[in-house]
């Protein structure tokens, strides 16, 4: 058997010493499908299903696990939440969380990406270095955190104190107005790494060739910057953006280590509205939620993405 | 094709054989161990009882009841292997999967039949104890308020110790501050608080970082509140739970939340007590940087292994929001339980009438100090614990209303209270939140009480 390219097919075909095709269009189609169902199997089994059942149970009152105590209870559970007195809160503060994180992740991710992108001797040591509390535990983040923003024993304080700067000492993480924005800023130092290296593999997708040419044009730094760099990285940073707000708009973890809402309701987000209707064993409550919560990021996601995605160009 | 048929024939007679192999090995190994098993039927056979607990009440009481259990399990006839898992609503979840998917374990220390009845819909998947004879041993009235005894059935026995409310207090720094006795009406604690402020000390120690710890100070008010509706706690709470009592009818429970927030207004409390934790109160009530601190009798367990020197400086009293009845609340231990899945019904409560004895849950006191319902267990109590139990045995105490009281969740009122701190509710907000989470609970129950 040997390989012969027919020119009309993107795939090489198996044709026999005859000649004689082995595969047929229609085999070829069926041996393509028949690859992707174990994928299709496997992602309907973990998702598909789970999130069409997530959807029935959130019209249902579900406060065991036995099935035959479900029933049917309407719009009681979307009603629940949306008349619940934390909701407002949680929206405001996930569109702050997911704004603020998103705008300073990408900002400072792309600041040490084009920084990093230079051949330094350092280089690899600060990659690793601003990389890392990318895969600490949100958990050990937040009582750490926890811990130095402490108002009378936290280092934050005391070293502002030090030096000098004792009036900008506030509480951190007890005053309503401002500990949304502190848990913000643990976000944002735990995953600014993280979206460097996402900026920094589309940086580096980028032919030394275009910078020779803009050289040889006499562009200063900026207008490399602006003409050649960032819409040849458009996709990267689409990504980029697009993973953060979604990660800024679901926030739980960190949220709930740091200040599990509090104080009060001060720092409730979506995620730990969703968190309280499950703890409480109102489970269809629970699920409404999420899909409340999935429904806000979708509205806000997908016009970002197709909007920025439409601005991308081939390298 | 001949070939491939012989040799498949080959390799299915060697792999049957090989299959017979294995099983003659096996009942050559019994017949050459039978000496062995005869020796083994002089002895009792022992059977292992499985139990299953939340990992937080595995503490050294249990330790060293599981240990002489297993010492001893010759004599008593039965093993224990105790399996634990993490507790809060993560654990009560897989405690309602256990019950829903019927995976339980022969015996189950839980919160207790009104839990496991309401919450988990469970009850009927738990046996009926009447009978065992370690009953006697406690105070009938006690198992009918713990909720043990309920619907007539002995669902539970009591295991661990009952925890009391009350206000801890700094001898040494109420010696500090001139304070000669123990407050007994508002006005006298007020008047305490100021004095402690003299002498540069905290007055009263608020822990909210640790936001569940806020709750204690109010929950004074809710004894005041049953107190007077002239009812007895169980009938006061009947009407909570069938929706013809609110919790914003609760004026004596309001003012103990006012109360609080007062404490805060006057700075009588740690300027950064949003930020503090419980941990950091035990050290600042040991150390003498605080006077007061409001909390239950478990913190003096806490103090007993961290700061054992301190012990003898602490006192305790009830909260003394009014001038008379101060009642201290009364958090009554956990419960033991026998389940429908139990493979030896008249083993699982032999069991249970032997944890639940004198005997038993004297070796757990002598590794765990505290205040048993065991009318015999002898435990030398630490000061706090003996002013508090004083107050029990004085007839004034009543069950703490959360868990013991409330059928339905109520949903997170210690976060509330922090709300109301911060200025986010008013006190009257903080009652009819409760309200609402009730209402949501009862119907997501599908109780017509609510409709």
């Amino acid at each position: 058997m040997k390989q012969k390219w027919d020119g009309t097919t993107s795939l090489p075909i198996f044709v026999c010493k005859k000649g004689c095709e082995v595969m047929s269009k229609l085999q070829k189609s069926a041996y393509s499908y028949a690859l992707i169902v174990p994928g299709i199997a496997l992602y309907s089994i973990f998702f598909i299903l789970p999130a069409m059942a997530g959807l029935v149970l959130s019209y249902t009152n579900v406060h065991t696990f036995n099935i035959q105590e479900i029933t049917f209870a309407g719009l009681q559970n979307y009603i629940n939440i949306f008349t619940d007195n934390s909701l407002k809160i949680a929206i405001k503060n996930s569109l702050i969380f997911g704004a603020v994180t998103t705008v300073f992740k990408v900002f400072l991710g792309m600041i040490l990406a084009l920084f990093l992108s230079n051949k330094l001797r350092t280089t690899n040591f600060l990659r690793t270095t601003f990389f890392l509390p990318a895969v600490l535990n949100s958990v050990s983040v937040g009582l750490i955190f926890t811990a130095m923003m402490h108002p009378s024993t936290g280092i934050i304080n005391g070293f502002l104190k030090t030096i000098g700067l004792g009036g900008l000492a506030q509480n951190w993480l007890t005053n309503p107005q401002l500990a949304i924005f502190s848990v913000a800023n643990i976000e944002i130092w735990k995953w600014t790494g993280f979206t460097m290296v996402i900026l920094l593999a589309g940086l580096q997708s980028i032919p030394q060739s275009y910078y020779e040419v803009a050289d040889i044009e006499g562009t200063t730094g900026f207008q490399k910057f602006r003409y050649v760099t960032f819409p040849l990285i458009m996709p990267a940073f689409t990504n980029a953006l697009v993973v953060n707000m979604i990660g800024g708009l679901k926030s739980f973890d960190l949220v709930q280590a740091v200040t599990q809402g509090g104080p009060g309701s001060a720092t409730e987000v979506l995620g730990t509205l969703v968190y309280k209707s499950f703890g409480s064993g109102r489970y269809g409550e629970g699920c409404a939620a999420s899909i409340i919560l999935c429904v806000i990021v979708l509205v806000i996601v997908l016009p970002t993405f197709k909007y920025f995605s439409g601005k991308e160009v081939e390298v | 094709m001949k070939l491939k048929r012989l040799v498949s024939l080959a390799l299915a007679v060697v792999m049957i054989a090989s299959l017979a192999a294995c099983g003659q090995s096996g009942s050559s190994t019994s017949s050459q161990s039978t000496p062995v098993a005869s020796v083994q039927s002089q002895d009792k056979e022992i059977k292992t009882l499985t139990m299953l607990t939340f990992t937080e009440w595995y503490k050294t009481g249990w330790q060293a009841l599981e240990k002489y259990i297993n010492d001893h399990s010759q004599e008593l006839g039965f093993k224990l292997d105790i399996q634990k898992i993490a507790g809060g609503s993560q654990g009560e979840d897989i405690l309602k999967v256990k019950f829903a998917t019927d995976d339980l374990p022969d015996l189950l220390q839980s919160y207790g039949s009104s839990w496991l009845d309401k919450q988990a819909n469970s009850i009927n998947k738990m046996v009926d104890l009447t009978g065992i004879s370690s009953v006697s041993q406690y105070d009938a009235a006690v198992l009918q308020e713990g909720g043990y005894l309920y619907n007539g059935k002995l669902y539970g026995m009591p295991v661990d110790t009952t925890n009391l409310l009350g206000v801890f207090y700094n001898k040494k720094v109420f010696k500090e501050a001139g304070i000669e006795k123990v407050p007994s009406n508002w006005n006298e604690f007020l008047d305490a608080c100021e004095k402690v402020k003299k002498v540069n000390k905290v007055p009263l120690y608020y822990s909210g970082k640790d936001a569940w710890t806020l709750q204690c100070f109010a929950h004074f008010g809710f004894n005041e509140e049953v107190l007077k509706s002239g009812k007895d706690f169980t009938d006061f709470w009947k009407e909570m739970n069938t929706n013809k009592r609110h919790y914003a009818d609760n004026k004596d429970f309001l003012g103990a939340i006012e109360r609080s927030k007062e404490m805060v207004d006057k700075k009588y409390v740690n300027p950064t007590y949003l930020s503090d934790t419980y941990d950091m109160a035990q050290t600042a009530l040991a150390k003498g940087d605080a006077a007061m601190y409001v909390n239950a009798t478990w913190v003096i367990d806490e103090i007993s292994s961290k700061y054992p020197d301190a012990v003898n400086d602490i006192g305790a009293f009830p909260l003394p929001l009014y001038d008379k009845d101060n009642y201290t609340s009364s958090s009554l231990p956990s419960s033991i339980g026998m389940t429908t899945k139990c493979k030896d019904m008249e083993l699982g409560k032999k069991a249970i009438d032997f944890i639940s004895s004198d005997t038993a849950q004297q070796i757990y006191a002598n590794a765990q100090t505290g205040i048993y319902l065991n009318k015999n267990v002898k435990v030398k109590l630490a000061p706090a614990q003996q002013d508090l139990d004083d107050v029990m045995k004085a007839g004034k105490s009543m069950p703490l209303w959360q868990g013991s009281g409330n059928e339905y969740g109520y949903g997170t009122f210690d976060k509330y209270v922090q709300d109301y701190y911060v200025g986010s509710r008013t006190a009257d907000d903080v009652l009819k939140a409760l309200d609402e989470e009730t209402a949501k609970n009862a119907k997501a129950a599908n109780d017509t009480n609510w409709k």
